[in-house]
């Protein structure tokens, strides 16, 4: 370790020494030559090396936006940091330095070989964002605990371990613990795991692994119900009839009511109630399945328009590349005889001739486009229309729906009233039986409060609908308008590259012709 | 007629046979009597030996165990191709005899008659309900004259186009309104018959020429054929069968115009409804008595035999009531058993078919040729010549099929209006090679070459024709599915260009490329052009989803250094290119560069590609020829002729075997020998004759040791004399030596120690060896037959 116990001074990683290293690795060919005359952009360089330099502190690597493999190998480095900017990095070498820790490795998403060898580290961490890690070299370190190793399991694609000169290593069945539990790998330590070993390690650690795979298991079970359960609310959300399966709408109705509690302990209210529950939740079942339906048709109907668009396109694409096809034959025809001919009279007639046929091609291509575009607007419109009245059909419907919810708000309220007053009358009359609570006696001994906390109730109940069925009829409106403007500005966008391409080449036609007519300039 | 070998069945007519035909006598006396305006019935006609017999008991229900033989349809291909065709003496009049099945077999020649009656009897023994029919038919079916049908091989089998489109998607491109002269169309319209009328005329007179003169005996041409009746082996509808060509037809086709009298091995029914119409609106049901008369009543019919096996286990439970009714029923003749010996069909006649291996027919503008297999040493099982006229003078095509051959050859085809011949292979041959298609075998034509699909290079398909070559690829990893490339004009595809210098000739490779999604299209190549002669190579970019235009870039390669010249540097005049997109940021003349550089290496990769795929061309052609000098054939164990063949060649081995043996035998050397001759001793050999030949033998062998050891020594002191010179010489003249000349010596040192050793190794060996050898004779000696009982002392 002579670069270590050497003379040389610990050095500072500053811009000079990296524009150094990106000048040295040029090659010195022809290659080399042009990127030097065109000057190297870092942002631009794949690999760098800067081992046995010295290097104290990693600085100054934020221009090197696209970098790959960085080499690091053979420095002082005390700390991992300033990797940041490094997000393309695949290859990174930091073996042969003083680091403690691992750190600062969380933006190397894209991280597939990583080599810390012959430093300090006594605990593996800070890699849970590495999930392209396949390399992983930390032998001759200090790791200590065998059970930090198996933080590495859930990186899926690691098949190369290197833990040789750790004290862990030396325990006794190290390399049967590893490969019992990493079933995947295929190098530990730089020799090949052979099956039999495999083999016998998962027999020799069967229940452990067993045990932890369950774990596993259920963790991922759990995960796979969420996102399907989070797939399923998107599927609802898509169709603008989320939470009306069941009786949350109801619910929601029912919330900030305290009034409708207290009255539930009235006699037939109860009654009154569930027979409401019963009734929204039927209702709003109905609209549950002809929001997934109508959702289904609207997306069957997208994509039949999608394909038939794409078709179209294909279509007229084709017969663009014919009539270009044509063109370039002729053309190239035209240009061997440029080349030949020495009369300049006789070229500037054909250069003529050349120039009509770049336009005539420039009116067909122009004309094929129109005709694209023309098809394409008018299927659009279809679509429009097709649309529009699936989405009004659907408004309808849920309008309807919330209509018969209004009504059965009504009527509850009525009989709630019809109730309240014939209770009010008992409590005034003070024929009512002792089954009363005392809380609901007080509530009814004034009549106006109990017709005002009825009234209130019945308002707040009719706005939380409305504002349900306008959520439904304004999203589902809001969708159309921007699926249709998308698809229209799509449209207009590829009109508008389609000319613009088409006039770039006829530019790039005409000068090719112009080298011609001057062939001095 | 009458011959000794037949059986005793086949000489004399059985008491109950006797009976029968006495009954056969009368019924037809009567029939005669009162229906005197129908020709005779077919009853009794007499058999191989001269003996009256009835027709239906010449029927034998035969099994056989070939399993070709289990359905109609391989029954009724064996009995049509095994026996060829002997017309009746008279084509009006019945035939006065009808040999058994059995000899039939024998001599492969039968009448219509006995064609039908082999026919019907392989399939009662596979239990159709099959009867034979006494008819009449047209012209063309009785003398097997199918040259007005279309061979059935010629009919390509039509692909049915199956569209794409399962539901028609509304949004699509909306037809333009053509604007078209309603005055116009009606022109068309009116113009439109009067060509038609012209095509027709022009059709005529082609089918003039196959008009026949129309038959004289028209509805009287006897023929017999075969009826197979619903009901057995799960067969849905009647139909007949034609044993001549063994093709099915339905009960009303046009061929067959009558029928008088149909029989099964039971019972002998005549036709008694009209068949002026021809047979089509027959109605078979035979227990009908008005409609079919038959010839034993109350005689057990197919049909109760079937229906009594369906309720067999019905009744079982009324069996005993069944039984006492049957009793009560009068006792019926019944018809008595064959007197036909055992039809017995071998493998080996199956394997055979044709009479002599072979036959020809003759059919519409076509002639087939079938053989059987291994008749012809290359393979050849059906030759199909198809004529351009009528009279079968010009050829138009010759199609061959072929089998077990070992290059895997099973179909040639030659074209003889454009001379191309094309060959189609079964998997797993040689260069993958499926179908070949040429003009001439030489390496100079045209060939279209398609492979199977298991090639490492994933090539489908291979034009080659002078100038140009062109590949077809499928499901490549780098998503190359064509490439074209163009020579130079009056270049041959011969061993010295290719391998003078083969950059020279190619002017041009096309290769084009699909889609890969996962590039966007402005960097995926659909298409590179390598201009090797310009020095150019033009890159045309995929068509993004929205453009006309496809991205361009054409390279042109800076000039290598030469002896002159430094190598010309790279600089962005070299490129033109054309990029679609509005961003306008220039590409680095490094990345163009890095781009040029792979550019051409593929080139040169290309390019070795496309000199493989010649020499793969030559080697193919080469090997084909190879082949077709040198056919050779598998020949299968499971077959007779294989088996045959494989039981000569392991007979003929073992007697090679044998051979060798006894000639090892006879020349087992007699070590005796040279002394018996010189010492005059003859046999047998006396006791001092017997010691002294030993003695003598022994001390001769010794000689020879001590010889050869003084042989080896003696070679060994030369060796060493030899090298001892060298050495001094080497050393006088050590000072002034060449370095090549030390080689030399060093080298003949080594060579001189290496001999001296083997000799010395040799001659110790020897030593070692030669009192054992001598310990051998001695035994060897002892042992001799001649020498041992006087040696024993």
């Amino acid at each position: 370790m002579s670069w270590q116990c050497g003379a040389a001074q610990p050095i500072l990683m500053d811009e000079e020494l990296v524009q150094k290293a990106v000048d040295e690795q040029t090659p010195r060919d022809q290659g080399g030559r042009i990127a030097r005359a065109e000057g190297i952009h870092l942002n631009e360089v794949l690999t760098i090396r800067l081992d046995f330099k010295h290097i104290l502190k990693i600085d100054n690597l934020w221009d090197f936006t696209s970098l790959t493999r960085l080499y690091l190998n053979n420095n002082f480095i005390e700390r991992v940091e300033g990797l940041d900017h490094l997000a393309n990095l695949t290859w990174l070498n930091l073996s042969f330095n003083r680091i403690e820790r691992i750190e600062g490795l969380e933006s190397l998403r894209k991280l597939e070989l990583l080599n810390l060898s012959n430093n300090r580290i006594s605990v593996i961490e800070n890699m849970d964002e590495l999930d392209n890690l396949s390399h992983f070299f930390i032998s001759n370190n200090l790791l200590e605990q065998l059970d930090n190793v198996l933080s590495l399991r859930k990186f899926k694609k690691l098949f190369d371990l290197n833990l040789s000169g750790n004290p862990l290593s030396k325990e006794d069945g190290y390399s049967y613990f590893i490969a019992a539990f990493f079933p995947n790998l295929t190098c530990l330590d730089f020799r090949l795991l052979s099956e039999e070993k495999k083999k016998e390690a998962s027999i020799k650690h069967y229940l452990a692994v067993e045990k932890m795979r369950q774990e596993e298991l259920q963790k991922q079970q759990a995960d796979d119900a969420e996102q399907s359960r989070k797939a399923e609310l998107q599927l609802h959300t898509d169709a603008f009839v989320e939470f009306l399966n069941g009786s949350n709408l109801f619910k929601s109705m029912f919330k900030d009511d305290p009034e409708a509690e207290t009255l539930r302990c009235v006699t037939g209210v109860a009654h009154l109630l569930q027979t409401f529950e019963q009734q929204m939740g039927e209702l709003c079942e109905q609209l549950f399945e002809i929001g997934l339906a109508e959702h289904k048709r609207r997306e069957a109907e997208v994509n039949s328009f999608l394909s038939g668009h794409t078709k179209l396109v294909t279509d007229y694409q084709k017969k663009a590349s014919q009539v270009l096809a044509e063109f370039e034959q002729q053309h190239q025809e035209r240009m061997v005889e440029f080349r030949q001919l020495s009369d300049p009279d006789k070229l500037q007639v054909k250069i003529g001739h050349c120039n009509d046929a770049i336009n005539q091609l420039s009116d067909s291509l122009m004309s094929l486009e129109l005709k694209l575009n023309s098809q394409l607007e008018d299927i659009i419109k279809e679509l429009d229309i097709n649309i529009s009245d699936m989405v009004g059909s659907f408004t309808e419907t849920v309008q309807g729906i919330f209509a018969q919810f209004r009504d059965l708000e009504d009527t509850y309220h009525q009989n709630v009233r019809d109730i309240a007053l014939a209770t009010l009358e008992k409590v005034a009359s003070d024929s009512v039986g002792e089954d009363m609570s005392g809380d609901v006696r007080w509530l009814f001994t004034d009549k106006n409060m109990v017709m005002d906390a009825l009234a209130t109730g019945h308002d707040n109940h009719l706005l939380k609908i409305s504002d349900r069925e306008t959520q439904c009829v304004t999203r589902v409106e809001a969708w159309k308008v921007s699926l249709v403007k998308g698809i229209q500005d799509k449209e207009l966008k590829r009109n508008h590259k389609c000319i613009a391409d088409t006039l770039k080449y006829m530019d790039h036609l005409r000068e090719q012709l112009d080298e011609f007519q001057w062939p001095d300039l | 007629m009458a011959d000794s070998s037949c059986p005793e069945s086949h000489r004399i007519n059985s008491a109950a046979q006797i009976r029968l035909l006495t009954f056969a006598n009368n019924f037809q006396r009567q029939f005669s009597h009162m229906y005197p305006d129908r020709r005779p019935l077919l009853l009794f006609p007499t058999n191989e030996c001269g003996v009256q017999k009835f027709v239906s008991t010449t029927l034998r229900a035969t099994a056989t165990v070939q399993p070709e033989l289990f359905t109609w349809e391989g029954c009724a291909e064996f009995a049509a191709s095994f026996l060829s065709l002997e017309p009746l003496d008279s084509p009006i009049d019945l035939p006065s005899y009808l040999f058994s099945p059995a000899s039939v077999l024998k001599t492969q020649r039968a009448t219509c008659f006995e064609f039908a009656t082999l026919l019907c009897s392989l399939l009662l023994g596979v239990n159709y309900d099959a009867y034979c029919v006494s008819g009449y038919a047209d012209k063309e079916m009785c003398l097997l004259d199918q040259s007005l049908q279309d061979c059935p091989l010629l009919d390509t089998p039509v692909q049915s186009v199956i569209s794409e489109e399962s539901q028609e998607n509304k949004y699509k491109e909306k037809p333009q309104r053509s604007l078209k002269s309603h005055f116009m169309t009606q022109e068309e319209q009116k113009k439109k018959p009067s060509a038609e009328a012209a095509l027709l005329e022009n059709l005529k007179p082609d089918e003039q020429g196959e008009q026949r003169p129309v038959d004289r005996l028209r509805g009287l041409r006897l023929h017999c054929w075969v009826l197979v009746l619903s009901g057995s082996r799960s067969v849905q509808e009647n139909f007949f069968i034609d044993p001549l060509t063994g093709i099915s037809y339905g009960t009303a086709a046009a061929g067959f115009l009558g029928i008088e009298s149909v029989w099964n091995n039971h019972n002998y029914y005549v036709n008694m409804q009209d068949c002026r119409s021809g047979c089509s609106d027959m109605v078979y049901d035979l227990e009908d008595v008005n409609m079919w008369e038959p010839l034993l009543f109350g005689a057990t019919s197919k049909k109760q035999l079937i229906h009594e096996a369906l309720n067999k286990n019905l009744y079982k439970m009324t069996q005993d009531v069944q039984e006492e009714l049957e009793e009560l029923e009068e006792q019926a003749f019944e018809m008595p058993r064959s007197w036909v010996s055992d039809v017995s069909i071998t493998k080996k006649d199956l394997e055979t078919r044709w009479p002599g291996g072979h036959k020809l027919t003759r059919y519409r503008k076509a002639e087939l040729e079938r053989f059987a297999p291994y008749l012809r040493p290359n393979g050849l099982i059906t030759r199909l010549v198809s004529y351009k006229d009528l009279d079968c003078t010009e050829v138009l095509l010759v199609k061959e099929w072929y089998q077990h051959r070992t290059d895997h050859l099973e179909e040639r085809e030659v074209n003889k209006v454009d001379n191309a011949t094309t060959e189609r292979f079964k998997r797993g041959r040689r260069f993958d090679l499926l179908f070949h298609r040429y003009e001439s075998l030489t390496t100079d034509g045209a060939h279209e070459m398609k492979f199977s699909s298991i090639r490492v290079d994933n090539l489908v398909q291979r034009l080659v024709s002078p100038g140009e070559m062109t590949e077809t690829f499928e499901r490549r990893a780098d998503s190359l599915y064509y490439r074209r490339v163009n020579f130079g004009r009056h270049v041959q595809f011969s061993e010295e260009h290719v391998n003078s210098e083969p950059a020279t000739r190619l002017l041009q490779v096309v290769e084009r490329f699909h889609r890969n999604s996962s590039k966007p299209a402005n960097e995926d190549v659909a298409e590179r052009v390598f201009l090797l002669a310009q020095r150019r190579i033009e890159v045309t970019y995929h068509l993004d989803a929205d453009t006309f235009i496809p991205s361009h870039r054409s390279f042109i390669k800076p000039r290598e250094a030469t002896e002159q010249k430094k190598a010309e540097d790279f600089t962005q005049d070299m490129v033109s290119s054309f990029m679609v997109g509005l961003s306008d940021t220039p590409v680095k003349t490094l990345i163009l560069y890095e781009m040029l550089v792979s550019l051409m290496k593929d080139e040169e990769m290309v390019v070795h590609q496309i000199e493989e795929s010649l020499k793969e061309v030559r080697d193919i052609v080469s090997c084909r020829e190879e082949e077709e000098g040198d056919i050779q054939l598998f020949f299968s164990p499971w077959t007779t002729t294989g088996a045959a063949r494989a039981r000569s060649k392991r007979q003929e081995m073992e007697r090679q075997a044998a051979e060798e043996q006894s000639w090892l035998h006879e020349n087992e050397k007699d070590i005796l020998a040279p002394l018996l001759m010189r010492l005059d001793i003859t046999d047998p050999l006396s006791a001092d004759d017997a010691k002294e030949l030993h003695q003598e033998c022994l001390s001769e062998f010794k000689q020879k040791l001590v010889e050869d050891a003084n042989l080896i020594q003696e070679r060994y002191q030369n060796e060493t004399q030899e090298l001892q010179k060298k050495q001094q010489w080497y050393h006088q003249n050590q000072l002034d030596m060449t370095e090549q000349q030390e080689d030399e010596y060093q080298t003949y040192c080594s060579d001189r120690t290496l001999q001296i050793r083997v000799a010395m190794r040799r001659l110790k060996m020897h030593q070692e060896e030669a009192p054992l050898k001598y310990q051998a004779l001695d035994e060897r000696l002892r042992e001799d037959p001649r020498l041992a009982p006087h040696l024993l002392s």
